[in-house]
C-alpha cells in the first residue's frame, strides 16, 4: 500500500519533470497530454500570429489535433512552414496529414519555421508575459483548454 | 707507480652512487631544454594566433564582395529615400519580409534582434533593415510602427511594387503572392536570408533564416 503510493508519487514527479513549466502540462486521464503552448509577443500592426503547440500521446487511443480556436484570433488553422532553398512558404496544414496524427507513444511538436497554429485575425496585440487560452481540437477526443504562454524563446 | 686514485667525477672509475646526482641533474636540464623549448614555441604561436586568426563566419561569405545595389525608388517609413552610401561606417542586416507574415519573419527578427542585444553599445552601429515584400498592405507608417517595435536599430523600407521588384530580384530575393488563409488574408513566399552590408558599403555574407543568435552575434561583431 505504501509502496504502490510511493511508486505513484515518483510517476507524478517524472510526468512534471517531462513538462518543463509544471504547471502548464494539461494531462488527460488517458494519458493524453498538452505540454507545451507559447507565441512570440506579435509587432505593433502584425494582424496574424503563431502558436506554437506540443501535444504527446503516453498511451492514449490513436487520435490527431485537427485545429484549435481562441478568444484572441478570428479564426486558427494549423498551417506549416516550410524553408526550401532559403524560400518560406508557408501552406495549410492537411487535418488528414501525418504531420497532426498522435499515435501511442507519439507526439506534434510545433516550432517556429516549422508547424504551427496560425492565430488569423488577432483581436489583440500578444505581450510579452500575458497568457490567454486555446481551445485543442481532437478528432476523437474532447476538446481541450489550454494556456498559451507570451514568451521570448 | 703511484696508488691508483680515485677520482668522484671520473665517469669510468669513479663511484656511481657519487655521480649519478650531478648527472641526473643535467640530464633533467637537457631535457627541459628539449622538450620545453619547442612546448614554448607552440604555446606562444598558439597564443598569437588565438589573437590575430581571421574570424570564422558562420554566414555564407561572398567570393568577391560588390557595393550593395542601389535601392532607388524605395523610401524608409518617413518617407525620405533609401541611400545605403549613407549608411556606410556602420553595418546594414537586410531582409525581406512583411507584416502579415506570422512565422518566420518575427522569428527572425526576434533573433537578430537577441544578437543585438549581445553587441551591447556596438548594435547602434548595426541597421537592421526590412524591405516589404507586401506593399499593397504594408503601409509606411504600419511598417514604420511594426519595425520600431524592434528596437531603435530597426528599419523599414517600402516603395512602390515595381521598385521593390526590382530591387528585390537585384539582391537575388524571390517573392510572389502564396497561400490564401480563406478569409481574405494571404501569405508571401519569399527568400528568407538575412544579408550582410559591411562598413564599407559591400554586400558581405548571407545568413540563412534559422541561423542562431550566437553565431550572427560573433559574425556581426567580426564585421563591425
Amino acid at each position: 500500500m505504501r509502496r504502490t503510493a510511493r511508486v505513484a508519487a515518483s510517476l507524478v514527479l517524472v510526468v512534471g519533470a517531462c513538462g518543463g513549466d509544471d504547471d502548464d502540462v494539461v494531462v488527460l486521464a488517458d494519458g493524453m497530454a498538452v505540454v507545451d503552448a507559447w507565441a512570440r509577443p506579435t509587432p505593433t500592426g502584425a494582424r496574424d500570429a503563431a502558436v506554437y503547440v506540443t501535444v504527446e500521446n503516453r498511451n492514449a487511443p490513436a487520435d490527431r489535433l485537427i485545429g484549435a480556436s481562441s478568444a484572441r484570433c478570428m479564426v486558427m488553422a494549423p498551417h506549416l512552414t516550410v524553408i526550401d532553398d532559403d524560400i518560406a512558404s508557408m501552406s495549410q496544414a492537411d487535418a488528414e496529414a501525418d504531420l497532426l496524427a498522435l499515435l501511442p507513444g507519439g507526439r506534434v511538436e510545433m516550432n517556429p519555421n516549422d508547424l504551427h497554429f496560425m492565430c488569423l485575425g488577432l483581436t489583440t496585440p500578444l505581450v510579452l508575459g500575458d497568457r490567454f487560452d486555446i481551445v485543442l481540437q481532437f478528432h476523437a477526443h474532447d476538446p481541450v483548454t489550454v494556456p498559451v504562454e507570451v514568451a521570448d524563446r | 707507480m703511484s696508488a691508483p686514485t680515485i677520482d668522484p667525477l671520473d665517469p669510468i672509475d669513479g663511484d656511481v652512487e657519487a655521480t649519478s646526482p650531478p648527472r641526473g641533474r643535467h640530464r633533467l636540464r637537457t631535457f627541459s631544454l628539449i622538450v620545453g623549448t619547442p612546448m614554448l614555441v607552440v604555446a606562444l604561436a598558439f597564443g598569437a594566433f588565438s589573437l590575430f586568426r581571421p574570424h570564422i563566419y558562420s554566414g555564407t561569405v561572398m567570393q568577391a564582395p560588390t557595393a550593395a545595389p542601389s535601392m532607388d525608388g524605395l523610401e524608409w517609413t518617413d518617407g525620405t529615400p533609401v541611400d545605403l552610401d549613407a549608411l556606410q561606417g556602420d553595418v546594414v542586416v537586410l531582409y525581406f519580409g512583411y507584416t502579415g507574415c506570422p512565422d518566420v519573419c518575427p522569428t527572425t527578427l526576434a533573433q537578430v534582434g537577441k544578437a543585438l542585444d549581445r553587441l551591447g553599445d556596438d548594435a547602434r552601429r548595426v541597421h537592421v533593415v526590412m524591405v516589404s515584400v507586401d506593399p499593397a498592405r504594408d503601409t509606411p507608417e504600419l511598417l514604420g510602427e511594426y519595425m520600431s517595435s524592434y528596437g531603435p536599430e530597426f528599419a523599414g523600407a517600402t516603395g512602390p511594387i515595381d521598385a521593390v521588384e526590382r530591387v528585390a530580384s537585384t539582391y537575388g530575393i524571390f517573392f510572389a503572392r502564396g497561400d490564401d488563409y480563406g478569409n481574405g488574408d494571404y501569405a508571401v513566399d519569399h527568400t528568407a536570408t538575412l544579408m550582410g552590408i559591411d562598413t564599407s558599403g559591400h554586400l558581405r555574407i548571407v545568413w540563412p533564416a534559422t541561423l542562431d543568435v550566437d553565431r550572427l552575434a560573433s559574425d556581426l561583431r567580426a564585421l563591425l
